[in-house]
């Protein structure tokens, strides 16, 4: 039996799909913590979100929708993936919904649950012996604050991402024990019983070019100002392109926040006259530096390389995958190879709307990653 | 008197890193991510009021007294 399962299923109905995830699960697993489940957005949410607790009633069972899936070696459509996680590898786990995020966002009930569960404050709670895994709606536009806050009350790191429905932008959702959200996150706390490590990998060199965000609307994600110049001009003037051909150079050059020397990337969404509107919210006063692209594939093979040699065997991989990032490859006719990259490990993972370490980001991979 | 800023800032590095290097650099990127750069303060930057009562509710913020 193995430690860490994944699996995917491309079955045209939901129960059909979640029959065949289950089979090859309980071929391969026991004692199965938790399940942890991405799915198209394609299938009936309650249906799936009834019938995945269904199938496994005695373990916690979470997970979201998605724009694109990723289990092992390949990159999904239209499928669901799901992996087990068993008590060697997880030795305890607990879960908690944070609901209305776009009315508030409290913390306190959710880090009450974790509390009681593991007999230790959230504050004191040991950052290495524990680490949490956060799934929010997509749509929200609540996904920094929300991770302002959880970093303000706990030393714990949490990685994850945010929830997709296929390109479509109309709702994203949330399943936990059979139990279906929207406007809502999920925060899971694992005790795992093997090393672990959090990776955070993006593709962009980050050049001596800084644009200052002078004048902002934080809550809108929109940026007024950069360098007290309106905002398109000044980001035109810094990338040397025309104002009028900005919007095709979002994807190659997003802007970043830099600290302890790597890019927390922040991507244009759109310019709206001489705005310009972020997939993620920039703070006025921040810097932020001009990124230039580099190899996805390559640097994302060198991550995984660095990984083998300082971990030795992986136990397995749960992936945030921005979807900007699978929008790329699959324009350069590379998302075969991206998945290539982990077929010697068992993985899962998802195309997300944006991902979740320390802060929400943009165009980049997060992983929870379990190692010997 | 400048270099309050970079006091309080030094203080919450201080209180919630508690000596462990992977705690002082996550405290330091969660205050770069609040928009305040830790790095950019030193003890001659001026005591900007505004700044002053931003970096005091962040460390409010982490329950750490000033």
């Amino acid at each position: 039996m193995k430690h860490m399962v994944s699996v995917f299923s491309q079955h045209l109905s939901p129960e059909g799909a979640v029959r065949e995830i289950a089979e090859q699960i309980k071929s391969q697993a026991e004692n199965i913590k938790i399940v942890l489940f991405f799915a198209s957005s394609k299938y009936e949410p309650l249906i799936i979100g009834r019938e995945m607790k269904k199938a496994f009633p005695d373990s916690i069972v979470v997970g979201c929708t998605t724009a694109g899936e990723l289990a092992n070696g390949k990159v999904l459509n239209e499928s669901i993936v799901a992996t087990a996680l068993d008590d060697h590898i997880i030795h305890d786990v607990a879960v908690a919904v944070i609901k209305n995020l776009s009315k508030d966002i409290n913390v306190t009930e959710a880090f009450g649950t974790f509390e009681r569960h593991f007999q230790v404050s959230m504050q004191e709670m040991d950052f290495e012996k524990y680490v949490g895994l956060v799934l929010v709606d997509g749509l929200s536009m609540a996904e920094e604050r929300l991770m302002d806050i959880i970093g303000t009350k706990t030393d714990v790191h949490f990685v994850g991402g945010s929830a997709g429905d296929d390109l479509q932008f109309k709702t994203t959702f949330l399943f936990c024990d059979g139990e279906v959200y929207t406007d809502a996150a999920l925060l899971v706390v694992l005790k795992p019983g093997v090393p672990h490590e959090i990776v955070k990998t993006q593709s962009f060199a980050v050049t001596d070019r800084i644009l200052v965000a002078t004048k902002v609307d934080e809550v809108h994600r929109t940026v007024y100002e950069f360098n007290g110049e309106p905002a398109a001009e000044a980001y035109a003037k810094a990338i040397g392109r025309p104002v009028e051909e900005l919007e095709k150079y979002f994807m190659c050059n997003p802007v970043g926040l830099v600290a302890a020397g790597e890019p927390f990337v922040r991507s244009p969404q759109k310019k709206d006259r001489n705005k310009m509107v972020f997939y993620c919210n920039i703070i006025e006063g921040m810097n932020l530096y001009v990124l230039e692209p580099t190899d996805i594939i390559k640097e994302t093979s060198q991550v995984l390389d660095d990984l083998k040699q300082r971990r030795g065997q992986l136990l397995g991989i749960i992936q945030f995958n921005c979807i900007l990032r699978t929008l790329e490859l699959l324009k350069e006719g590379r998302l075969e190879n991206y998945g290539e990259l982990f077929v010697d490990i068992p993985m899962v993972g998802f195309s997300t709307y944006g991902e979740q370490y320390f802060g929400h980001i943009n165009q980049t991979a997060t992983m929870l990653v379990l190692g010997e | 008197m400048p270099g309050r800023i970079k006091q309080i800032i030094d203080k919450v590095v201080q209180v919630k890193g508690r000596g462990n290097p992977i705690l002082i650099k996550s405290t330091k990127l969660k205050f770069t991510l609040k928009g305040i750069d830790p790095e950019a303060y030193t003890m001659s930057s001026p005591d900007d009021p505004l700044l002053i009562a931003r970096v005091e509710d962040i460390a409010r913020s982490f329950g750490v007294p000033l």
